[in-house]
């Protein structure tokens, strides 16, 4: 088996459980409007990796469909199955790989920037930094848009500021653990390997190097 | 460069009277920015462009006066908190700004003027996300209600606002002079924002 076919295999196999969960869901139970968009939602997105390949804009990399699978999976159980609400921990460990996700995809976004860009050049050590710059305003943005979202539309996505703390603190752990994999990944492995294995489409190259600030740097 | 090293100490002291310890950290961490073409050149006349440091100065005073002649409402919760977070949020993505100069300049990376921007953005708002733990604390000291058990729906709004201020505002106020910076250095080659400066 190809590896992407291996990749596929993940997302449709992903996708697929969580219809069937969805449908369960709706004809089974009083599952309200929020529950089940969220397990079509979740569902849709598990296909996404096999889109972007399909239009050949880029080829995600194994780990990062695996990782993003396992974060959107988890999260749409917890909120089909009231997992949330039954087991304490099941909010603190989606929290954290949605954090893992955003960091991977930051660190593999800075890889490219870094190859294409010739104003870049990034030290295994800012990399470090970055990703945690990256992911740590990320989740700025996201709990902000949490905190607005409930004072505009009346809902109740932010509980208690106990639960904001927790959050950040998941958000954390999550670039910590990435950062930790990138050092792994400098001394394993070739940033340029992982580029050509991306298979990036052309236009995005382009865009990258026309980006580029290297003239200014005269 | 030693205006704004002093005004930054003397904002540390400011911060701490007025009882919002965000200040001492963040002045820290801009005397540790501050004093780094000192210890990597070991020379003593040189320092950041100009052009970077222009608005610091403003900044710093716009603070200690306030605070000052507001006699402490410019601390923790206060009512005009709110100023105090917009203005610290500025001086945190100068002192970003000039710690990637340092960055590009010694620490074997090269970083263009506009990530040079964007990561100014974000060294500001990664510090106020972390200063959510000592908010958190404060809170706790404090008595107000932080946990799910003893939150009135009704007052968790408030509650999470004690929270959320520092980043909400730092979020868009970050985003303003992002713009507000873009505008003013792009006339302006980036060995001229990135060389360090001799003073008088």
């Amino acid at each position: 088996m190809s590896r992407f076919t291996v990749q596929t295999t993940i997302c449709l196999s992903a996708s697929a459980v969580l219809m069937v969960m969805t449908e369960l869901s709706a004809t089974h139970t009083s599952r309200l409007n929020y529950e089940i968009a969220t397990g079509i939602f979740c569902a849709v997105f598990c296909l996404v990796p096999i889109l972007l390949n399909r239009l050949r804009i880029m080829t995600v990399p194994a780990t990062l469909v695996l990782i993003s699978i396992v974060s959107v999976f988890f999260h749409a159980y917890g909120v089909l199955l009231m997992r949330y609400d039954l087991v304490r921990t099941w909010d603190i460990f989606t929290h954290t790989t949605s954090s893992v996700v955003v960091s991977l995809c930051a660190f593999y976004a800075l890889l490219c920037i870094d190859r294409f860009d010739k104003g870049m050049r990034t030290s295994p050590l800012m990399m470090h930094v970055y990703i945690i710059l990256i992911t740590m305003t990320f989740s700025v943005v996201w709990e902000v848009f949490e905190l607005l979202a409930d004072n505009i539309w009346s809902i109740h996505m932010q509980y208690s500021p106990w639960d904001t703390v927790k959050d950040f603190g998941c958000d954390a752990l999550g670039a910590l653990i990435i950062v930790a994999y990138a050092g792994l990944f400098y001394r394993y492995r070739d940033p340029d390997e992982l580029i050509e294995d991306l298979d990036l489409h052309p236009g995005l190259v382009r865009y990258l190097e026309a980006h580029s600030d290297a003239g200014q740097d005269a | 460069m030693v205006t704004c090293f002093v005004l930054t100490a003397v904002c540390a002291a400011t911060g701490a009277y007025a009882g919002d310890l965000t200040w001492v950290f963040s002045s820290v961490f801009g005397i540790a920015v501050l004093i780094m073409p000192y210890r990597l050149t070991k020379d003593r006349s040189v320092g950041f462009a100009s052009e970077i440091l222009l608005p610091l100065p403003f900044v710093l005073v716009s603070f200690i006066v306030l605070t000052l002649a507001t006699g402490g409402r410019m601390g923790l919760f206060e009512d005009l908190w709110p100023v105090s977070i917009a203005l610290q949020a500025w001086a945190l993505m100068i002192y970003g700004y000039a710690a990637l100069i340092v960055v590009n300049n010694h620490r074997g990376s090269l970083i263009s003027k506009r990530w040079m921007l964007l990561f100014s953005m974000l060294v500001a708002n990664t510090l106020m996300s972390l200063y959510v733990f000592y908010i958190f604390a404060e809170m706790i000291r404090l008595g107000i209600p932080v946990y799910d058990d003893y939150t009135v729906v009704s007052d968790s709004a408030l509650h999470n606002w004690y929270l959320m201020a520092q980043m909400t505002i730092t979020l868009f106020f970050t985003i303003a002079y992002g713009f507000v910076l873009r505008r003013r250095l792009r006339s302006i080659p980036k060995q001229t924002l990135v060389s360090y400066h001799k003073e008088a």
